[in-house]
């Protein structure tokens, strides 16, 4: 890096962006900040930024069947406002994800707890927590489908052996998100543990040792010592696994189709339905900014209440 | 998008520069881009060298892409509108969807006049206005699977492989009944595509319901048009009221499992069924042609896959020797011969003699027919079927028929508005 | 006191055995039924899934079959190249986010804020909406079909640029002022101090990748169309099919595509005790 900051370009030509001169010695000098932040961000411009771009442009077009385009303003977003079936989405997937971010976090926490101290045994435990993540998302909706299955699959089997008889599952209006909702997070709170972890191996282990001195309870250590210093890591976790859980739709796609009769009738789904089914590409792109659009407006609040006191950024 | 084509088009010309060397080495030999639905490789490989054996100077590059994801990704390419893939598989009523997106390139003046060579049904599915657009292929149709030990158990008479002497969706009710023993979580008859157009449309048919209008734009009138209604109630009362079928059974897999395992004693579905189920050795199968309304006419499902030429493919030439290539009898007869679907070529049915020549198919053939009625032409295949998948689903699940199918008609109407402008 | 204060330990290590165990019980059980099942002949797999028994999780007959005839199929070649798609955006992705999450972290620029919403919101768009865009610029670079194609669109990845800005602000910039103060440079800064202290972070962005390139499906299936390029989620998808699924198949390369997965996460762990020095929750 150091070698690149001192490259063939004079530091004068180059734009500017530091805000303060390289005299205060904890600011970069241009170059070396372009060194760090470039490579980044050129590729996410060129590969993500520049197609969401003209996404987002394309949800102002309504496009004929030619394949031929007009300016169509917010008319793909007023008829989406006027449908009743946005509506529905919009409650199911603020529902869902209402119960499915707190629940995942909350479960992934307790995981971290449990596996962080050594033990014997203990990578087994850490490896069987992991282990639900390393199915893709597609088959763990396969394998669910198959062990939930009213016939064939062996829960059932087990239910109906154990006296509690046999659920509908994904078969019920009112099962269908509930279900969704605990395969995700049967999947899923592995992958969040190991953020989780990461944060906790950070803490300094002074800071536990001088609670005990003064005879702090653990309930009183993990609220006033282990919370707190976990504010970064729980900041990152909440806004990834908001963005993460907007976009969930595969199992949808693959077991109800958004049904029976609405319930799992997620927006990310309507806004695949929408490209690849109904191929209406400029509804499916106003659905896909708005879907954007929430993520980015809670990411903002939940940034918001990671703050520490002083106000500094989480 | 106007704005994306045009900031595309600047990229595309300097990804040509990029790929300037690739279309050199290209000249020696054509390679041919080609998506193909994702049969196993045994299923595909063989026909790919035989073309390549009879034509030595084009290569084929071949992609399988499963069936679930073969629209999106296809969907993902004809978009981009690029010369790639130069030939892809179409399900076939998806030939007008392409059509009107400009995603094929017309094939009448590639094959000539001899069109009659193929079965009815399966020139219908590849014509949009009056042209032939893409290619039949491969066809399919529906056989009643039944389990000889069950009916033996329960001292039901078997239906015969006959169709003249096809049961009725009435008798198979009462057959089913018996046959349903809940003790022993073993049930009547199960659909393997029980959410699907596909198989359940037959049904309101064989009551004589028009299941779409004429010009295949409108369902109101026809998706909620009383003999719908009547065959859906009857479809729903197997789920709910007679409880003889199980509900929720929507993937054709485990479908074909529950009739494999002994669970379900009628089991009507598709050809490739037949070799599915003949490699299960402990099971004592037989089959009956698919059953009919009393009162109405037989009908059974049909539907093909076909071949489509992209139209801004830059290897016309080659791509057009493919396509005359696999309108030959030869092709058609040996991808039948690899994958157990009706032929769609009439003379194939009689150059494959024996193979053809068991219960099973002497049903298929005689339904191809006489029986055999495609999907409805229009260009919202994907929409209408998606919405009515949904009903059927609902309907299954004790939704008042209807009130759901008055909704569906809405939908699809709602969704046809783009074709009507 | 003492002998509370040990049964105490002694009792609540129980209790986290115990918990440990019916969590891990639930989330393998149904893993266990997919090895089971991958051992079985086909015909079997549902044989016994309909009531209760040790048939459930006990074959009746075993057979490798499932597994043996995955070599004759694509399915090694595409197991190695995710690999070698995953192993190379780890390597270089590592090292392209740390950087720029570094930056955030630590350094005071205009427009940062500005600039870092972007790069979060390059993580939150749904892919479906980029795709035909993507497809079309990653055609007109010629790269269609290449390994190229699916590596360099993941390289940067903005969750984890913002995963590494949170952990790297977490460290205490006395450190740094110190390093400055003796004339470190930047780049020497972030090489030799920052990364090192953060090994376990440095392996968590490295699975974030990692895992991210392995599950890819939808894109590698539009990106990379040649058998020489498929990843091993397409491999795996080939086996379900609306005319007969190969259920056999199917989980034997699931079992294997999720053991391969686990190799890193099982190397970080051990990576997390070497660093776990001290710790007050034991």
């Amino acid at each position: 890096m150091s070698d690149r900051a001192s490259a063939p370009v004079a530091v004068s030509e180059a734009p500017r962006i530091a805000r303060r001169r390289s005299s205060d010695p904890m600011q970069p000098r241009t170059l070396v900040l372009l060194a760090f932040l470039l490579p980044a961000l050129a590729f996410l411009v060129l590969f993500r930024l520049t197609p969401i771009v003209i996404a987002i442009g394309g949800s102002l077009f309504t496009q004929n069947l030619a394949g031929e385009t007009s300016f169509g303003g917010l008319t793909n977003f007023a008829q989406l406002f006027g449908d009743e079936r946005f509506w529905n989405s919009l409650k199911v997937t603020l529902t869902f994800n209402i119960i499915i971010n707190p629940l995942q976090i909350a479960i992934a926490f307790c995981y971290a707890l449990l596996v962080m101290a050594p033990g014997k045994g203990v990578t087994f435990f850490r490896a069987a927590f992991f282990l639900p993540m390393t199915l893709s998302t597609g088959l763990t909706a396969v394998l669910w489908n198959i062990m939930l299955d009213s016939n064939l699959g062996p829960v059932n089997a087990i239910l109906e052996g154990i006296g509690i008889g046999r659920q509908p599952f994904f078969l019920s209006e009112h099962q269908a998100l509930g279900t969704m909702i605990a395969i995700a997070t049967w999947k899923g709170c592995g992958y969040w543990m190991i953020f989780l972890l990461a944060g906790l191996y950070r803490i300094p282990g002074e800071l536990y040792e001088a609670a005990r001195i003064d005879g702090a309870s653990r309930w009183h250590q993990l609220v006033h010592i282990t919370l707190p210093q976990m504010r970064r890591p729980l900041a990152f976790v909440f806004v990834a696994d908001t963005a993460i859980n907007f976009l969930f739709f595969a199992p949808v796609y693959i077991i109800t189709k958004g049904g029976p009769n609405g319930a799992t009738d997620l927006l990310m789904f309507r806004a695949y339905e929408n490209a690849f089914t109904f191929i209406n590409w400029g509804r499916s792109l106003a659905l896909s900014t708005i879907i954007l659009v929430i993520i980015g407006v809670i990411a903002a609040i939940e940034l918001r209440l990671f703050r520490d006191k002083e106000g500094a950024e989480a | 998008m106007t704005t994306r084509r045009t900031v595309l088009k600047g990229m595309t010309a300097a990804g040509s520069l990029l790929a300037a060397p690739q279309l050199l080495r290209a000249q020696a030999k054509t390679e041919l881009n080609v998506i193909w639905v994702g049969w196993p490789e045994g299923h595909i490989t063989p026909m790919a060298e035989m073309f390549m054996k009879n034509h030595p100077t084009i290569s084929l590059k071949l992609e399988r892409i499963p069936f679930n994801e073969l629209f999106p990704a296809l969907e993902v390419r004809l978009q981009a509108r690029t010369p790639l893939p130069d030939i892809f598989f179409a399900d076939g009523p998806l030939t007008a969807s392409y059509s009107i997106r400009k995603h094929l390139a017309e094939l009448d003046g590639i094959l000539g006049n001899d069109l009659g060579r193929y079965t009815k049904a399966a020139l219908a599915q590849g014509t949009y206005k009056g042209k032939l657009m893409t290619l039949p292929y491969i066809s399919s149709g529906m056989v009643l699977f039944l389990n000889r030990k069950h009916f033996a158990d329960a001292g039901v008479a078997l239906p015969e492989p006959d169709v003249a002497k096809r049961w009725t969706w009435e008798q198979t009710l009462e057959a089913a009944k018996k046959l349903t023993d809940p003790a022993k979580n073993q049930w009547g008859l199960v659909f393997e595509m029980a959410d699907r157009p596909y198989q359940a449309l037959t049904l309101p048919q064989s009551k004589g319901a028009q299941v779409l209008s004429e010009d295949g734009l409108t369902a109101t009138g026809y998706v909620d048009s009383q003999p719908f209604i009547d065959a859906m109630q009857f479809y729903a009362d197997l789920f709910n009221k007679h409880k003889v079928t199980p509900t929720g059974v929507f993937d054709t897999n485990l479908a074909l499992e529950m009739f494999a395992t002994g669970r379900a004693s009628m089991y009507l579905a598709t050809t490739p069924s037949l070799a599915s189920i003949s490699a299960r050795k402990d099971l004592d199968w037989t089959v009956a042609p698919q059953p009919y309304f009393e009162g109405g006419k037989a009908v059974t499902p049909t539907g093909s896959w076909h071949i489509g030429m992209n139209p801004r493919t830059k290897q016309r030439a080659a791509a057009e020797t493919f396509i005359k290539a696999f309108a030959q009898p030869e092709y058609v007869e040996a991808q039948a011969r690899l994958r157990p679907n009706p032929p769609v070529l009439k003379s194939v049915w009689d150059s494959m003699g024996a193979e053809l020549d068991t219960p099973g198919w002497r049903i298929v053939r005689s339904e191809m027919e006489n029986t055999a009625v495609p999907r409805p032409a229009t260009p919202g295949w994907l929409e209408y079927e998606d919405i009515l998948r949904g009903a059927f689903r609902e309907i299954q699940g004790g939704a008042n028929v209807e009130q759901r199918l008055k909704k569906a008609a809405r939908d699809i109407d709602r969704e046809f508005a783009k074709y009507r402008g | 006191m003492s002998v509370d204060r040990r049964s105490t330990v002694l009792a609540l290590g129980t209790a986290r055995y115990i918990t440990m165990s019916l969590i891990a019980l639930v989330l393998l059980l149904p893993l266990i039924w997919l090895v089971v099942s991958s051992l079985r002949p086909p015909a079997d797999i549902f044989a016994h899934g309909s009531r209760l028994g040790w048939s459930m999780l006990i074959p009746d007959r075993l057979t490798l079959e499932n597994y043996t005839s995955l070599l004759g199929t694509g399915f090694p070649r595409a197991v190695g190249n995710s690999l070698f798609v995953a192993l190379t955006t780890m390597v270089v992705g590592v090292v392209v986010n740390a950087a720029a999450g570094f930056a955030f972290a630590v350094f005071d620029f205009r427009f940062k804020n500005v600039i870092f919403a972007f790069v979060l919101a390059a993580a939150m768009m749904p892919f479906e909406a980029i795709v035909i865009p993507l497809y079309i610029l990653v055609q007109s670079l010629g790269l269609i079909d290449s390994y190229a194609a699916l590596i360099l669109p993941d390289l940067a990845n903005g969750f984890v640029i913002f995963m590494f800005r949170q952990f790297f602000a977490g460290l205490p910039r006395e450190l740094y002022e110190a390093a400055r103060v003796d004339g470190a440079s930047w780049g020497h800064i972030w090489l030799k101090i920052a990364l090192p202290i953060s090994w376990p972070v440095v392996l968590t962005g490295g699975i974030m990748l990692f895992m991210h390139q392995f599950e890819a499906f939808f894109w590698p299936l539009v990106a990379t169309p040649s058998p020489e390029h498929t990843v091993v989620q397409v491999a795996i998808a080939r086996n379900i099919s609306l005319e007969g699924t190969e259920w056999g198949r199917l989980f034997s390369s699931t079992t294997l595509a999720g053991l391969v997965a686990l190799v890193p996460f099982l190397l970080f762990q051990k990576f997390y005790i070497r660093n776990f020095v001290t710790s007050g929750l034991k």
